[in-house]
């Protein structure tokens, strides 16, 4: 049988083959893709994301 | 069936010295031993545990020495709260035999405030997917029927408070799973502030999205679970460094004067609620407005991109917490577990940080849209409990939830119950903040719950 393509992405990714699940399998990667690609719009490049840091000042030394 | 109480009358009536914290403790206890075997929503009672703190608050209350509202008031834990030397096991075969050395700080704050803990409740596997009926306990059934599913995760926590098993819960919001069990189970239930509540010591999903909250009878309940929880903890990196406000102060100033935007578009069409949810909200906008609030409309995002981005972010950062058991002990996790997080090494790195960078846009946009507004309104649920048997597993986006949004921004949210369908099962709406303005949701939230009589109502099971 011929291998899927999201069985050819799951081997890609080094992930154990789901031999009886792969139809309900399918169905979430297809979410996920497309909440992926929906994400993938135009932006600008230096648009920041929510992880940043903000550090505490260093407490100063006489 | 004894009666029932409130966690603010049963606090007024021991404060009075007219209600026993171990007679309370006791009626408790034998409501569990009744209804817990067709409910499920213990893993373990703690009835040792839960009578020395019911005598130690009974000997507050003699000598007057209690410590607060909280004081002898029945509680329980999601079995994702860390319990130094009880049990903790995220409802998986992974922790079945895991007892942590000390307690969550939550579960130390409500100890500090004199609460009876009676045990540890079920939860959805490591507080993702559900209900699963190939865990080592079965999934908590609904109390208001018992065919139907509690919402998840913290869904033993939504069943024991509706069935009067305790008076109030911990449950953690990552996506919805506090606001979602609220809403099945006809309870409140808020998501906190992120950064309000301590996260130390609960076994965690996805840092950046996860909250710990409280689940009650009613909003005041919720306000004084909260304020024994809220507060700065150094161990809690994304604690908020900051004082606790009073989460009972705005309770009686009633709904005058507040301005409430509506986000319809969630309700009507991103994912449209039954007609139950819908005339829920509208009725409710008629008691704010009567109540001299003033109503009008916002529009946001669709729904589904504020699902799209929690989503990759939730799945990805879930991996990067359980890779080493996916790895190792795969076959120990139920087959919902496995299904949602196995395949998130698909989600290329690139993917993770758009939907990070799209979230600074989405909280923004919210931010904006609450500027001259106190409260937003949409529904917590689309609809009433399906059966246990019929819950979809996937459709995160055809049917996206109106809990993630709030999830995504960190803002507080609160679901009250808004009635009940034409099952018989609670509806529900969905009460969101500013960021740390938990006492204006819980004024709006109090104010509906005094104009309307669903509190009167307990399930039939429970009476």
């Amino acid at each position: 049988m011929a291998e899927t393509s999201f069985e050819s992405r799951a081997r890609a990714a080094g992930l154990r083959s789901f031999p009886n699940d792969t139809a309900k399998l399918e169905a979430l990667v297809k979410d996920l893709d497309r909440a992926a690609a929906s994400l993938r719009g135009p932006r600008h490049y230096a648009q920041e994301p929510t992880t940043v840091f903000r550090l505490q000042p260093a407490a100063t030394s006489r | 069936m004894p009666p029932y109480f409130t966690i603010a009358e049963a606090a007024s009536q021991i404060a009075a010295k007219k209600l026993s914290p171990v007679e309370l403790t006791r009626m408790c206890l034998d409501r569990i031993g009744k209804l817990d075997p067709e409910l499920y929503a213990f893993l373990l009672v703690t009835e040792d545990r839960a009578m020395a703190d019911a005598r130690a608050a009974e000997a507050r209350m003699m000598s007057g020495a209690l410590k607060g509202k909280l004081d002898g008031i029945p509680i329980a834990h999601k079995d994702i709260y860390n319990t130094a030397g009880i049990r903790t096991t995220a409802h998986s075969k992974l922790l079945e035999d895991n007892v942590p050395d000390t307690d969550s700080t939550v579960v130390r704050k409500w100890a500090e405030s004199g609460t009876v803990m009676l045990g540890k409740l079920a939860t959805h596997e490591f507080a993702l997917g559900g209900p699963s009926f190939d865990l080592p306990w079965p999934p908590a059934r609904n109390p208001w029927n018992t065919d139907h599913f509690t919402a998840g995760s913290s869904s033993g926590t939504g069943a024991a408070v509706a069935a009067g098993l305790v008076l109030g819960g911990t449950g953690s919001d990552t996506g919805g799973s506090i606001r979602g069990p609220a809403a099945l189970c006809g309870l409140a239930g808020i998501k906190p502030t992120y950064g309000l509540a301590s996260r130390w010591g609960v076994l965690p999903l996805s840092f950046t999205l996860d909250h710990t909250g409280p689940l009650a009878w009613t909003v005041e309940d919720c306000a004084l679970l909260l304020q024994g929880m809220a507060g700065y903890d150094p161990a809690d990196p994304a604690s908020a460094n900051r004082p606790v406000a009073d989460m009972t102060a705005d309770l009686s100033k009633g709904a005058k004067g507040l301005r409430i935007g509506v986000i319809r578009h969630f309700h009507e069409t991103d994912h449209p609620a039954s007609p139950a949810v819908l005339k829920g909200i509208v009725d409710a906008l008629d008691i704010f407005r009567n109540d001299g609030a003033e109503v009008r409309d916002v529009t946001l995002s669709s729904m589904t991109d504020y699902n799209a981005a929690g989503w990759l972010i939730l799945t990805t950062e879930a991996y990067a917490v359980h890779e080493p058991w996916l790895k190792s002990r795969f076959n120990d996790y139920g087959e919902l577990f496995r299904d949602r997080l196995a395949l998130a090494p698909l989600i290329s790195a690139s993917d993770y940080f758009q939907a990070v960078r799209r979230r600074r846009l989405l909280c923004a946009e919210m931010a904006a849209a609450m500027a001259d507004l106190d409260i937003l309104i949409t529904a917590s649920a689309p609809a009433e409990a399906p059966k246990i048997t019929e819950v979809p597993k996937w459709a995160m986006l055809e049917k996206p939830n109106f809990t993630m949004p709030f999830n995504v921004t960190g803002l507080p949210a609160l679901s009250v119950c808004t009635g009940y369908g034409a099952g018989g099962l609670p509806v529900s709406m969905q009460i969101v903040g500013k960021p740390f303005q938990e006492a204006t949701v819980f004024r709006a939230g109090h104010a509906y719950e005094q104009a309307t009589g669903w509190r009167k109502t307990r399930p039939a099971m429970a009476t």
